[in-house]
């Protein structure tokens, strides 16, 4: 998300329903990070957050030194997963950013948390753009280092059948799907993330569900040309 | 608005049923990693401190927060605020709300120790205990100026356009009442409150300031991590040491600064937040007969080695 976009009304409405959420990733035995797991589930930190990010832009500084201390974790994640030799960096140049940009959070648009992974977003954009050399383009920023995530998922000894559907997924899939699963990010969050409308981003996200139930499911007779469902239920 | 806004009600399990298919377990263990260390999070404070007070005293300066994100490569830092904080640097009379004397060797951060170069080089010290520890026969300095070594006898040879020359002993470099040799460095205490007693001490006929005295042990001798991370603690409990902000070294690379008003002059450090090495000393004199003029000392790098050349 750009710091200044808005995001989804209704992002809003999240209520005690991650407690819920918590409860269903313990019970699927999903390996939560420690910093993710200690600041998930816990309604009352992100509204501190999302009151220490307005507090900081009106001159409370102090709230945004505790802004770093919480999302630093969680955020750092977010990188060393994506472009390790330079997460520290990466980081660093986020908060800087985030501080810089501080003043165009709304909390009415979305999530201090979402918000801040935006500018993660985009500062990782940046940095695969000089990597590159190249201009941008429009549209929203893509940010899918595929080639090293890839080699997580190699290392993590993943089934190859499992990292073989991941890389068949349109990119903008398999990133939306990253940041759900990896940084527990809601799906209207993840949309504001990457920039576009949250019934976009939940529309690719079955879609993407639907091509992996179908790749790694169903038996695959040879010479079958596998067609996406668009499973929208 | 779209279909699935209705489904927003549902919140996270919304999210759970997005990861309804096989290996989705698999998927989010392989994106684990180790947490954020220490060192990189004090690193980050202190950059984001550096950055608040940058903002603070071009705030202070002309009355309204402008901020402007500027974008760099890494490896060099970046002024939130470009040509007014360096104007403000440059006037050499910026002031910025320092709440003084800290108590050292805390590493808490309440509210309002917040903006503090207290807070700063707390967080500095974290960085700097972090680097590794190594040695060498001789402590090498590239300065802008030339290539520097001191033996661990105190010889000191200065090499420039390819000659080596023996310049003479290097000077003990004082820390209040001590006058300390390499091996006198190696045996001093790393404990802050000790360090800034020893700071602190009344000051013997021709004493550089408290700070100064830091400042030059951090930044040419070959002071242990541990003993580096025991000073920037300690310059942290020196009342008047005021936090500058981000700023640029004379070669241009970006730091943050911290300084020191005497009388007549301001000392100044150059830090670099990455890796707690000091970029640049700076002492300008502020009155008197030589007002106006500034010397800067620039270490382009700093280690140990086994040879000269």
């Amino acid at each position: 998300m750009k710091p200044d976009e808005p995001a989804e009304p209704g992002d809003r409405r999240r209520g005690g329903l991650r407690r819920r959420h918590r409860r269903d990733n313990d019970q699927r035995g999903i390996t939560a990070e420690r910093g993710h797991d200690a600041e998930y589930g816990q309604d009352a930190q992100h509204g501190d957050s999302d009151a220490q990010l307005t507090r900081s832009a009106h001159g409370d500084s102090a709230a945004f030194t505790h802004l770093v201390k919480t999302h630093s974790s969680a955020l750092h994640g977010y990188f060393a997963r994506r472009m390790p030799a330079v997460s520290e960096d990466l980081l660093a140049e986020t908060w800087l950013q985030a501080f810089a940009a501080r003043r165009t959070f709304d909390p009415a648009r979305g999530s201090a948390r979402g918000w801040l992974f935006g500018v993660a977003h985009n500062v990782l954009a940046q940095h695969l753009r000089r990597a590159g050399r190249t201009e941008p383009v429009p549209g929203p920023d893509v940010t899918d280092p595929w080639q090293v995530v890839d080699q997580r998922l190699d290392a993590a000894a993943m089934a190859p059948a499992l990292r073989r559907a991941l890389a068949e997924l349109p990119v903008e899939e398999r990133e939306l799907l990253l940041l759900i699963s990896w940084e527990q990010l809601t799906p209207s969050e993840a949309a504001a993330v990457v920039g576009i409308p949250a019934g976009t981003a939940r529309s690719r996200l079955h879609r993407a569900r639907g091509r992996l139930r179908d790749r790694l499911t169903l038996p695959r007779p040879a010479g079958r040309n596998l067609t996406a469902t668009g499973d929208l239920a | 608005m779209t279909t699935y806004d209705d489904t927003e009600a549902n919140g996270m399990n919304e999210r759970g049923a997005l990861l309804d298919f096989p290996g989705a377990d698999e998927l989010a263990t392989a994106g684990h990693v180790e947490p954020l260390s220490e060192r990189a999070l004090a690193r980050v404070l202190a950059e984001v401190e550096a950055a608040v007070a940058t903002e603070g005293v071009a705030g202070a300066k002309v009355g309204v927060a402008t901020v402007t994100p500027i974008r760099r490569q890494f490896g060099r830092r970046r002024a939130l605020i470009g040509l007014l904080t360096t104007a403000a640097v440059a006037t050499g009379v910026v002031t910025y709300a320092n709440s003084g004397a800290t108590s050292a060797g805390t590493g808490t951060h309440s509210e309002a120790r917040v903006n503090t170069a207290s807070v700063f080089l707390d967080d500095i010290s974290t960085v700097a205990a972090s680097q590794s520890v190594s040695s060498g026969k001789y402590w090498k300095m590239r300065t802008t100026v030339g290539d520097e070594y001191i033996s661990q006898s105190m010889d000191e040879y200065v090499v420039s356009g390819g000659k080596a020359a023996k310049k003479g002993r290097h000077p003990d470099w004082q820390l209040g009442p001590k006058d300390l040799d390499w091996n006198g460095l190696n045996q001093l205490t790393t404990d802050p409150a000790k360090l800034l007693a020893l700071l602190q001490t009344p000051p013997r006929p021709k004493s550089i300031s408290p700070f100064d005295q830091a400042s030059s042990l951090l930044t040419e001798s070959p002071a242990s991590p541990k003993l580096r991370a025991g000073l920037f603690k300690a310059m942290a409990g020196l009342k008047g040491v005021k936090l500058v902000g981000q700023v640029k070294d004379s070669t241009g690379r970006g730091g943050t600064a911290v300084e020191f008003a005497e009388a007549k002059s301001v000392g100044q450090v150059i830090v670099d937040p990455k890796t707690s090495a000091i970029l640049e000393y700076t002492f300008t004199w502020t009155a008197g007969p030589s007002k106006g003029k500034v010397t800067h000392h620039t270490v382009l790098s700093a280690g140990f080695t086994d040879k000269i050349g």
